[in-house]
């Protein structure tokens, strides 16, 4: 009935552990579908929009857009799930009252102000990217991931993964990536 | 400078400003340099969908856990009527003849089955704001679940003209704290003058005559609920069923 106080930090949550992304959903799972109720979508619907909202965090953390929590973790969800909601409802052209808007959305403006909501779709070289990178060897895949997702640099990438130097390190990316662009390459000559 | 350094500096966000000159210079007029920019942004932009697939199957997962794990248990309701229904079946078996005082509907279990606390949608909360404001002030004590304050402040703000939104979450903070009359009175004023909220007042007015037993009002704002609003208007029937 009372609403569980969460004691996930970020850092639980930047280190990319699946224990903590398990419990952040649990736990603000209920509250977010409560509230999401008010806007007539389906029950299907507002678990879509919990999942995508609750992306978008994520990727926000990661990628280091939040630095601290100056909030709830509950804010954050709710203020992505309304913009998801608004932009759902659009599309559905159902009627989205303005003062209404205003007044829920106004003031979280500033809250989210750095983060990147959706995304455009793929584009066709980067769908052919997607293709190849799905192809590279587990270690490629996590050093880019580690790079370009989560923001570490070369130093925090030596001491995550255990390389021996920052230099085999630069080495290895610059071999994942020839190793990507050949795939390329090779998929157009074809 | 070092065009892949100034790369490396551009995707670790570490350009200084004067790289930040350099980088922009060279977008402009190094086609190479453009085309390397441009094949490592699609690929940041590539693995963050590779990610993202990967994080949606987990939440799939765990909707499946939550739904399987939902059938597996029946319902803390279906679980409680059912044992209700077994005790009284074998209270008659027995012969007990004060069992007539448990076949009512259990009006406890079905405000507890149907009460959850509407969460902080207004105000948002940031610590380092420098915010020190009342309406700060009851939100947060709200979010932290001190209601006593919360009321005491949303109380204040209301002697110096109110706040939007305030009626609802101060009589919210009365039902936590099992003071219902208070609480009805409250959403009263909210169905009639917050148009964004009245839906959910209503809601809540209809639990609150629930816990206060009183079946005659909570079946009266239930059928108003089902007729007017879509907000758990599945919920409204089915307390409604039980009910009569």
């Amino acid at each position: 009935m009372k609403e569980a106080k969460t004691e996930i930090t970020l850092e639980d949550l930047r280190n990319g552990s699946d224990k903590a992304l398990k419990q952040v959903y649990e736990e603000n799972r209920e509250k977010f579908l409560n509230f999401a109720r008010r806007y007539h979508l389906s029950d299907e619907e507002n678990i879509d929009v919990y999942q995508d909202a609750y992306i978008i965090f994520y990727d926000n953390v990661m990628s280091g857009k939040v630095e601290s929590f100056t909030s709830s973790i509950a804010t954050y969800l709710f203020g992505v799930g309304k913009y998801l909601i608004f932009d759902r409802m659009k599309k559905n052209k159902k009627k989205v009252s303005s003062k209404f808007d205003l007044t829920i959305v106004g003031r979280e403006d500033e809250l989210l102000s750095g983060f990147e909501m959706e995304e455009q779709e793929l584009t066709t070289e980067q769908t052919l990217l997607q293709k190849h990178f799905g192809t590279l060897g587990k270690q490629c895949q996590e050093l880019l991931t580690l790079f370009y997702y989560r923001g570490y640099t070369i130093k925090e990438i030596m001491q995550a993964e255990n390389y021996n130097s920052e230099n085999v390190v630069k080495a290895a990316k610059s071999r994942c990536m020839k190793t990507l662009r050949e795939r390329i390459q090779a998929n157009n000559v074809q | 400078m070092d065009k892949e350094l100034l790369l490396y500096n551009y995707f670790a966000n570490q350009l200084t400003e004067d790289e930040q000159l350099l980088f922009d210079e060279l977008l402009k007029n190094d086609m190479d340099f453009k085309a390397q920019f441009e094949f490592e942004k699609d690929l940041k932009r590539v693995i963050k969908e590779y990610v993202n697939e990967d994080l949606k199957e987990k939440l799939v997962g765990y909707e499946k856990e939550i739904s399987a794990k939902d059938k597996s248990n029946p319902s803390k309701w279906r679980f409680k009527n059912w044992s209700i229904a077994a005790s009284i079946t074998l209270l008659i078996g027995l012969g007990w003849i004060g069992f007539k005082s448990l076949s009512g509907p259990d009006y406890d279990n079905l405000y507890q089955d149907n009460f959850e606390g509407y969460p902080n949608t207004v105000y948002t909360i940031s610590r380092g704001d420098g915010d020190t404001s009342k309406e700060r002030d009851a939100f947060a004590a709200y979010e932290a679940g001190e209601y006593e304050k919360a009321i005491t402040a949303f109380q204040e703000l209301r002697s110096t003209g109110g706040i939007s939104h305030g009626d609802f979450y101060q009589a919210l903070s009365y039902l936590q704290l099992g003071k219902n009359a208070q609480a009805i009175d409250l959403l009263k004023n909210v169905i009639l003058n917050d148009e964004a909220f009245k839906a959910e007042a209503n809601w809540y007015m209809a639990l609150a005559y629930l816990k206060d037993s009183d079946k005659v009002n909570a079946v009266a704002t239930l059928k108003k609920h089902v007729a007017d609003f879509n907000y758990n208007k599945n919920k409204a029937e089915a307390l409604l069923r039980e009910l009569d």
